[in-house]
């Protein structure tokens, strides 16, 4: 059994450009304002939870849009067997700072419940479970940089209990205005033909610096 | 799971006790760590909170590390004592927080980079000397258990004789104002499974498990699966059904190879909000576990967070080895529309499998299922 990177998506802050995002997948290569409803607007959202979410949030979602654009999961999986496996280093700390102004001051102490749910790892995870009915294992790293390695014994070792047929897996950083994800998503196949990308540490590492 | 993995040690350090000896004492004797502390804003308010006086210091350099940190380090060296020395560059350090270094947000001078959990547990296995990368989960309230199943994932690698699987979290106002936010402390402290439950009680703590595929003559319990979920539902609440937590407690049922009937305990997640205490029972029903009894320790020592399955894990596993039922303390009269056996006093029982379950923030689940070797 040979597992391959269907579809990837790459999303970062645009090094020559500081206002803007670059995305690529397979099949695209763009550059984008970095603007929430713009990004919004040309990814063909229709999912208005978008706006009430942090940024990391915002940033997960896009990049899941664009890596699974055209394919429904749930037709060739059933919900139980498609997994997430992701990573970052920052955790929700923006969304952290966030929160903390809510209760600074002791006179207008008005901690806000909508702000707090977002102030952990793993919640951009968990919109994205939602947004597309991932109900199979989850599981949120944090390191300092991206692990390839960790990422594929953690993702090999869930197919090898059986407990998922197909994964998402990545990171999805976001620290200071700047996206940095990227999303794989990871299949099975019986043979693996010539332009397949092999789900390898060394792949990982060869697709985040584009 | 392929290779059976050992409980080879452990360490509880929480406001009930410094040992684990002092809190299996404590929970079978139905005492609670979990006081009124009255907060300006929010008024009073419950948690279970270790005392000025614990600081935990560490035998070098004590000064350089925060609470958190000392406390990990504390429980880790607590562990570690109880086992002949271990080679570190065979060892690999699994961390559980949600937090972590939190309360240092809005400090003057703290250094900014140990907010992040990463950094956090670098500094930590460098006092241990180690020179592995350690691996940091954190995935909301199922962070521990996640933990220990990433530990038993990584050991069937045979690449590292021993995992140490280590989670803390502490009580900060950050949190605390973040339950009351959502209106879910309870006003009393925490009552899981109880008619009148209303809310969460916080806690704050560490545990730490050493494990290993290779079993020693002490070791006699076993991890036997370990499987999560997520609900696909909601943020911020479990699902009505408990389908997700179903769906992890079947596929552990699966894993370790046995019956639903042959689960001899359960210790729940048991947060004593009315849709988590619901739910968990309809996920017991929905999976036959219902019927065995069941528990949980939020009202000894409130809801710790990142640390909870590891904790409660090492929990369960002590009251296996002694055969004796953990009571479920602030539980009266049942509050749930599943009948459970919720457990009230600290009875003798035979106990061969026990399961453990949680649920947190963000849709997961987590089952784990441990046996005792006969």
């Amino acid at each position: 059994m040979t597992y391959i990177i269907s579809r990837f998506c790459r999303l970062h802050a645009d090094l020559s450009q500081s206002d803007s995002v670059r995305i690529k997948t397979n099949t695209m290569d763009d550059i984008q304002k970095n603007e929430f409803s713009e990004l919004y607007k040309r990814a063909l959202l229709d999912y208005p939870k978008y706006f009430k979410m942090d940024a990391v949030s915002k940033y997960g979602i896009l990049a899941t849009e664009y890596l699974l654009k055209g394919i429904d999961l749930k037709t060739k999986y059933a919900e139980n067997e498609i997994g997430i496996v992701l990573s970052n280093a920052s955790g929700s700390l923006d969304t952290d700072t966030e929160f903390q102004k809510t209760i600074n001051n002791k006179v207008s102490f008005f901690p806000s419940p909508a702000i707090f749910v977002y102030t952990l790892s793993n919640i951009v995870m968990g919109e994205i479970c939602i947004r597309h009915k991932i109900k199979g294992e989850n599981m949120f790293f944090l390191s300092e940089s991206i692990q390839p390695e960790l990422l594929q014994n953690a993702v090999l070792d869930l197919f090898d209990k059986k407990s998922i047929q197909t994964a998402l897996v990545g990171w999805v950083e976001y620290s200071f205005g700047k996206p940095d994800v990227l999303l794989l998503l990871v299949e099975k196949t019986g043979l693996k033909v010539a332009n397949e990308i092999e789900f390898t540490s060394h792949q990982i590492e060869s697709l985040y610096p584009l | 799971m392929k290779s059976a993995v050992y409980i080879l040690s452990d360490s509880v350090v929480t406001p009930l006790g410094k040992s684990i000896d002092e809190n299996m004492d404590k929970l079978y004797a139905k005492i609670s760590a979990i006081q009124a502390y009255a907060h300006d804003q929010m008024g009073t308010v419950y948690r279970s909170k270790f005392s000025d006086t614990n600081t935990f210091q560490t035998k070098n350099n004590s000064a350089v590390y925060t609470k958190i940190e000392r406390l990990f380090i504390y429980s880790i060296e607590q562990a570690l004592s109880k086992l002949p020395a271990v080679d570190q560059t065979n060892v690999l350090f699994v961390f559980a927080s949600t937090k972590g270094n939190i309360e240092h947000l809005t400090d003057a001078g703290f250094d900014l980079s140990r907010l992040r959990i990463g950094v956090m547990a670098n500094q930590i296995t460098a006092y241990f000397n180690n020179p592995n990368q350690p691996i940091v989960v954190s995935n909301a309230c199922i962070s521990g258990l996640q933990a220990i199943q990433y530990a038993c994932q990584i050991l069937q690698h045979k690449k590292y004789s021993h995992v140490i699987v280590t989670g803390a979290d502490c009580v900060s106002d950050f949190v605390l104002s973040g339950f009351y936010s959502f209106q879910a402390l309870s006003p009393f402290p925490c009552t899981p499974f109880d008619k009148d439950r209303a809310g969460v009680s916080l806690g704050e703590g560490c545990g730490t498990l050493v494990l290993s595929a290779t079993p020693q003559s002490t070791a006699n319990i076993e991890i036997a699966a370990a499987v999560s979920s997520n609900d696909a539902n909601h943020l911020s609440g479990p699902s009505r059904t408990g389908e997700g937590l179903a769906s992890a407690i079947n596929g552990a049922i699966r894993e370790a190879g046995i019956q639903p009937t042959d689960i001899d305990i359960v210790s729940a997640h048991g947060t004593a909000t009315l849709y988590n205490d619901e739910m968990e029972g309809l996920a017991f029903q929905t999976t036959g576990v219902s019927a065995a009894p069941v528990y949980s320790v939020k009202g000894n020592i409130g809801h710790t967070l990142g640390a909870a399955g590891i904790i409660e894990t090492i929990y369960l596993a002590h009251s296996m080895q002694d055969d004796k039922l953990i009571p479920s303390i602030g539980f009266s009269e049942i509050g749930t529309s599943v009948a459970l056996n919720v457990v009230t006093e600290a009875a003798p029982k035979k106990m061969s499998i026990g399961l453990k379950t949680a649920s947190g923030f963000g849709g997961g689940n987590t089952a784990i299922i441990l046996k005792k070797q006969k």
